[in-house]
């Protein structure tokens, strides 16, 4: 048997399981012990923001505390399972299963098999209906919480929507309970809390849902988000993280409504933060943290109202050689104030669709000379690379827009030469997604498209898109069809999740470590139809996510469906109310 | 300018090269002190370290140089403060030169423990002394790289050569287990030794009289 040190010698980059970073909370064990897991490398985990929250707000609670536990690389976890040293936390280096509660941030489907490895890592059992009172209380919550049935029974319980208050509420009532049966039924009463034991789907005789047991969930809501915890200071990776940088978010939700967007309807409604309490929290960070860069993050920033007054704020406040990133920046509020104030190396613009006629189709409110004169302020700027992404496969679709993207390409390539200060040639690097319909989104009844539309898809962008100067780039289709598949999944799929995490998947990010065909035998053992879950669903039946209320309206959904059919544009909210089910709790109104 | 001692245990050990100048640099900047920068297009904060040592090796003698014109007394208090606690500051140097470190740390001294006892002078009187290189997975002859070998107690003391020309700790700690038998040794880089053997103030004290 190895010792911890001695393995860390022999792995991949052994301070990922050090921690002892610079800024890591300074806690001890209190009465509930919380550990907030990310299912992905620490590089990737270090880089979350969410976590950091949830992390802040149980270590506010009086007699809690919680630690971090990130997934280890597989040469690290099979040192691990070969020498019997159980999955720690970073913080206290204490076992997971010593823990009162497990949380996991459910941040992408491609995820799931991951938490596995890491419950089977920790020695805790994977299925909630095998683990005793000893074991911790297995939580998830994050993005993907919104439809946890494909992984309702690895969980005892999830926290569905902003954490902020649910979180502290449920810390409060583990301190105050005494066994877990107690814990669970009183934690329903928490809003956004659901328990998948106390609450599951009735199935018919064909397997369709038709209705479900227990309580309803509503989402939970941090309405004030300017008085919400959020934590001044960030623990400093001792491995560069993805991110290695200072976050502030200024506002959560989106005003656009675009159709395909599930963030953009699942963090309805808008809240932003003001201008003082960013300052103060962005000078914080630099200061306790060392960091040369505060990102500016939210959903579309360029929507930020007091964006400007921001960036003034910011650079009279923050030490002279800190930079500003400014991340998912609109191309029709892309100008050179906030150009400016960004580092000039490349400049990302999504306009989705090739045509008019498709991004009208999905509420993306943007016009080719919305890129014309976008491109014209950037080239001016010295700009000479731009990223443009695309999605490839959204209802309607026709070759048409797909040879469209082309003709985007050909209009920027156009306004750059027409720049007299160009330096350096234009490079376009062009990203192609599979488009992935996703649950609480007006196209969550869409078909996820088949392998030989895709392959006649790809050809046409062979055809049409390869030009000097421009790279193109696509996701591969069987990753986005396993995202689609557990996207709009039911109960049925925890089994082949398991089987999958079983037959040695796991990491299924990433593409070293996707494989397609362990997947597909899952599938197969567990009699479970890749097809029912790509295929187009019937706005009559039920859906496995419906019993969650996330504010937004069926009807508004539906409504949005039928004029996504129709070519029309809703536009934003900064236009005037559409009616999506938040009026009472939307601050815009 | 800043030339600081410090210790990379606790853990830090597993820190890599890279990741330790990136700490500095954030360490500079939570102390809020002055600090130079190069004059490129891309400036970057003017710090010096010592060699890289081997990822896991435990130090309590490493050296990076800090091009600063910060002259308070609590530069050591201040550094602590907003580090590791695996990277601590053991001691400060002043020096109005730009100290090459990594050029001039010639001989590092290890503390050695769980390598079984063995006759030194035996080693020391040999001609040759093969340890196996793990990087060129050969054999090599390194025994004009071992200036002193000598036991306290059970522990072990090598003073072997580093930087251009040196003899990694594990290479030779590996050879001894081989040879003489041993159990699960521990190696801590414990001192280092300037040019021809000066201390780090004999070396700071030479370079600070030399004119330019």
């Amino acid at each position: 048997m190895k010792t911890l040190d001695e393995i860390l010698l022999t792995v991949e980059r052994p301070s990922r399981y050090i921690g002892g970073e610079c800024g890591e909370p300074n806690i001890k064990p209190e009465k509930f012990n919380y550990c907030v897991c990310f299912p992905d490398v620490y590089e990737v985990a270090m880089s979350n923001l969410g976590i950091r929250i949830v992390q802040e707000v149980i270590n506010k609670v009086d007699g809690a505390m919680a630690d971090r536990c990130y997934a280890p690389w597989p040469d690290f976890g099979k040192e691990l399972k070969e020498n019997n040293i159980p999955l720690y936390s970073l913080g206290l280096r204490m076992p997971l299963k010593e823990f009162d509660m497990v949380g996991f941030s459910l941040q992408y489907e491609l995820s799931y098999t991951t938490i596995l490895y890491m419950l089977d890592l920790a020695g805790i059992p994977l299925l909630s209906k095998d683990r005793s009172e000893n074991d911790p209380i297995i939580q998830g919550g994050g993005p993907c919480a919104v439809n946890p049935e494909p992984i309702a029974d690895f969980f005892d319980l999830f926290v569905i929507g902003d954490g902020e208050d649910s979180m502290r509420e449920l810390a409060e009532l583990k301190l105050k309970t005494t066994n877990k049966a107690e814990f669970l039924q009183k934690a329903t009463e928490i809003k956004g809390v659901y328990v998948p034991s106390l609450t599951y789907p009735i199935y018919n005789d064909k397997g369709e849902i038709i209705g479900f047991e227990g309580k309803k969930v509503e989402k939970a809501f941090c309405l004030d988000l300017e008085n919400a915890v959020f934590p001044h200071t960030q623990t400093v990776g001792n491995v560069e993280a993805v991110h290695d940088r200072a976050v502030i978010e200024v506002m959560r939700g989106c005003y656009r409504g675009c159709r395909f967007c599930q963030a953009g309807f699942i963090y309805r409604p808008v809240r932003s933060k003001s201008v003082e309490n960013l300052t103060k929290t962005a000078c914080d960070l630099i200061r306790s943290t060392g960091f040369e860069t505060v990102s500016i993050n939210s959903l579309s920033t360029s929507d930020y109202k007091d964006l400007k007054p921001l960036l003034t704020s910011l650079k009279e406040n923050l030490p002279s050689n800190t930079s500003v990133s400014l991340p998912s920046l609109r191309i029709d509020s892309f100008d050179d104030f906030y150009a400016e104030t960004a580092r000039k190396n490349s400049l990302t613009f999504a306009p989705e669709a090739g045509t008019q006629r498709l991004r009208d189709v999905i509420n993306k409110d943007i016009t080719e000379q919305d890129i014309i004169t976008g491109a014209e302020k950037a080239f001016k700027l010295g700009y000479s690379l731009i990223k443009l992404y695309f999605m490839m496969g959204l209802p309607t679709e026709t070759d048409e827009d797909i040879k469209g993207i082309r003709k985007i390409i050909e209009v920027i390539k156009s306004v750059y030469a027409q720049n007299p200060n160009r330096l350096r040639k234009l490079r376009i690097n062009v990203s192609l997604s599979t488009f992935v319909p996703k649950p609480f989104t007006p196209f969550q009844w869409e078909e996820f498209l088949s392998s030989e539309s895709v392959k006649h898809k790809l050809e046409v962008v062979k055809l049409s898109l390869f030009a000097k100067g421009v790279t193109v780039s696509w996701n591969d289709y069987a990753v986005s069809e396993l995202e689609a598949i557990l996207a709009r999944g039911d109960r049925k799929l925890s089994k082949v999740i398991l089987s999958a995490y079983k037959h040695g998947c796991y990491f299924d990010s990433w593409g070293e470590f996707f494989n397609v065909d362990k997947w597909d035998n899952s599938f197969i053992e567990n009699n479970v139809e890749k097809q029912t879950y790509k295929a187009v669903i019937d706005t009559n039946l039920v859906l496995p996510w419906e019993f969650i209320d996330i504010g937004v309206s069926k009807k508004f959904l539906l409504k949005e469906k039928r004029l996504a059919e129709d070519g029309k544009v809703t536009g934003g909210c900064q236009t005037g109310c559409k009616g999506c089910g938040l009026e009472g709790r939307c601050t815009l109104l | 300018m800043k030339l600081i001692k410090y210790s990379k245990t606790n853990g830090a050990e597993f820190i890599p090269h890279l990741d330790t100048l990136r700490h500095f640099i954030k360490t500079v900047r939570r102390m809020d002190i002055p600090i130079n920068y190069s004059n490129g297009f891309h400036p970057h904060m003017l710090v010096y370290m010592s060699s890289p040592i081997a990822l896991g090796l435990k130090s309590t003698s490493e050296y990076c140089l800090f091009d600063t014109d910060y002259n308070g007394e609590d530069f050591q208090e201040l550094f602590n403060k907003n580090s590791l606690k695996g990277i601590r500051c053991l001691e400060v140097f002043d020096t109005n030169k730009k100290l090459n470190v990594a050029n001039d740390i010639t001989f590092a001294v290890y503390e050695i423990n769980g390598v079984n006892l063995f006759d030194v002078n035996e080693v020391i009187s040999r001609e040759s002394f093969e340890v196996f290189d793990k990087r060129a997975n050969t054999l090599k002859d390194v025994r004009d790289r071992i200036k002193d070998l000598h036991f306290e107690g059970e522990t072990l003391y090598a003073t072997l050569c580093f930087g251009n020309y040196t003899l990694r700790p594990d290479y030779l700690v590996e050879a001894l287990v081989k040879t003489y038998g041993g159990n699960h040794p521990t190696v801590l880089k414990k001192d280092v030794l300037f040019l021809d053997g000066l201390t780090a103030k004999e070396y700071v004290e030479l370079k600070n009289s030399e004119k330019v």
